[in-house]
C-alpha cells in the first residue's frame, strides 16, 4: 500500500472524519465513472457510487492493506454493482451514437482514437454483464487479475478468460483484425 | 497507465465517461458515520463459529479469518456448537462433518428444522475420500463445501461471498 493509503487508513481506523472527506473527494468520480459504464445511467450510477461507500466504511475493520484505497473501492462497487445495479440492468439513458464506424477519411491514428472512444462504448454495452465488468476492471480501473478474482470471487482462469473473450468479441464488432494484438 | 498496443485494448484502456452529477459529491459525504456511529460499525465485524474436533483446523481458520478483521468462536463438536449458536447467533457457521458427539450433518438437520436457524449460511468441511458427503450435506441444506485440505484463500473467498449476500438478504442467490 502506498504511504499515503497507509497513512489515510490509519486516521480512517481511528474515526478521523477529514480522512473519509480527502477518500470521498478524490474517489468519487471514478466509482461513479465504473458505475455508469456498468449500467449506463447515470442516476442509478449515481445510487451504486453512494452504497460503494456505505459499504467502504462498513467493511474498513476487515481491510489489511493489500492493495491501495483505489482498487479497494473499485473491488466493492463491482460488488455493489453485482448486488445491486446489475438486476436493474438499465442502459436505456447512455448517449449512444448510431453506428460502431464511420465512413469519413481521418488519419489512421486518430481515426482509432476517436471512433473507438465512442464505439467502445456502444460495443462494450453489448458483451455479457461478466464480461464487461472484468474488461473495465482490468483495463479502465487497472486492477490485476488476482484482484478481480478476489473481488468476483470467481478463478484467476475465469478473469482471464473473461478478458480475452471479452476483447475477441470487442475486435470482431469493431472490425479489427483478430491478431491485431 | 498501463500501455497497450492492440487498438482495442488501448481503447479500452483510454475509454472515458462524462462528469458525475454535480450533488454526488455531496451525496456522498452525507455516508461518512458521524462519530457515535463509527465505533458501531467497528463493533460489528461479522461473527463466524468454526467447529472441527481436529484443534489444527479450527486454528488454521481462525487465524485466517481473524486476520481479516472477522471475531472467531470455536467449538469441538456439534452439540456444543448448538449450544454456543443458541447464546449467540452468528452470521456463519464453518463444521466439519466427522465429529464425535453430534456431527456436522446432525448439526446441519438441527439448524434446519429450527426456523430461527433455517437460513444461517454453512460452509461443510469434509475430507476428500468422502465426496459422497457433499451430495449429502447440498440436499441437508448446507450452502458451500470445501474439501479438505483447503487452502484458506479459497475459505476466505467462500466467506467473503457469503456474507456479502447475506447482507443484502439475498443469500438465497448462492444457496446450491
Amino acid at each position: 500500500m502506498q504511504s499515503n493509503d497507509a497513512k489515510l487508513f490509519k486516521q480512517l481506523k481511528a474515526g478521523e472524519r477529514t480522512a473519509f472527506e480527502t477518500i470521498v473527494q478524490a474517489h468519487y468520480g471514478s466509482v461513479w465513472r465504473q458505475h455508469y459504464l456498468l449500467c449506463g445511467d447515470a442516476d442509478l450510477a449515481a445510487d451504486l457510487t453512494q452504497e460503494t461507500f456505505l459499504q467502504a466504511w462498513r467493511s474498513i475493520g476487515s481491510f489489511r492493506g493489500q492493495s491501495t484505497l483505489r482498487t479497494w473501492l473499485y473491488t466493492i462497487g463491482a460488488r455493489v454493482w453485482q448486488r445491486k445495479g446489475r438486476p436493474l440492468i438499465c442502459r436505456a439513458t447512455m448517449p449512444l451514437p448510431k453506428t460502431l464506424h464511420t465512413d469519413e477519411p481521418e488519419p489512421e491514428s486518430l481515426a482509432l482514437q476517436h471512433i473507438q472512444w465512442d464505439a467502445i462504448t456502444v460495443a462494450l454495452q453489448s458483451l455479457p454483464d461478466d464480461m464487461r465488468l472484468a474488461l473495465i476492471l482490468f483495463y479502465r480501473q487497472e486492477l490485476s487479475h488476482s484482484e478481480i478474482s478476489e473481488a468476483l470471487g470467481v478463478p484467476i482462469g475465469t478473469v482471464k478468460s473473461r478478458i480475452y473473450e471479452g476483447v475477441r468479441r470487442l475486435r470482431r464488432l469493431l472490425n479489427q483484425p483478430e491478431d491485431a494484438q | 497507465m498501463r500501455k497497450f498496443t492492440d487498438p482495442v485494448e488501448r481503447a479500452l484502456a483510454q475509454i472515458d465517461a462524462p462528469l458525475p452529477p454535480k450533488n454526488l459529491l455531496t451525496r456522498c459525504l452525507e455516508t461518512i458515520p458521524e462519530e457515535g456511529d463509527w465505533e458501531r460499525i467497528q463493533d460489528t465485524m461479522p461473527y463466524i463459529l468454526a467447529v472441527d474436533d481436529e484443534p489444527n483446523i479450527v486454528r488454521l481458520i481462525q487465524v485466517n479469518l481473524e486476520r481479516k478483521g472477522y471475531e472467531v468462536g470455536t467449538a469441538s463438536n456439534g452439540a456444543k456448537a448448538l449450544a454456543m449458536i443458541k447464546q449467540r447467533r452468528p452470521e456463519l457457521l464453518i463444521s466439519d462433518v466427522m465429529m464425535p458427539e453430534m456431527d456436522g450433518f446432525a448439526l446441519l438437520a438441527a439448524l434446519r428444522r429450527d426456523p430461527e436457524y433455517a437460513d444461517l449460511p454453512i460452509i461443510m468441511l469434509t475430507a476428500k475420500a468422502q465426496e459422497q458427503d457433499v451430495v449429502t450435506g447440498y440436499s441437508w441444506g448446507a450452502d458451500m463445501y470445501l474439501t479438505k485440505p483447503f487452502n484458506p484463500q479459497e475459505l476466505l473467498l467462500f466467506v467473503q461471498r457469503i456474507l456479502n449476500f447475506k447482507d443484502e438478504g439475498d443469500n438465497k442467490v448462492y444457496r446450491l
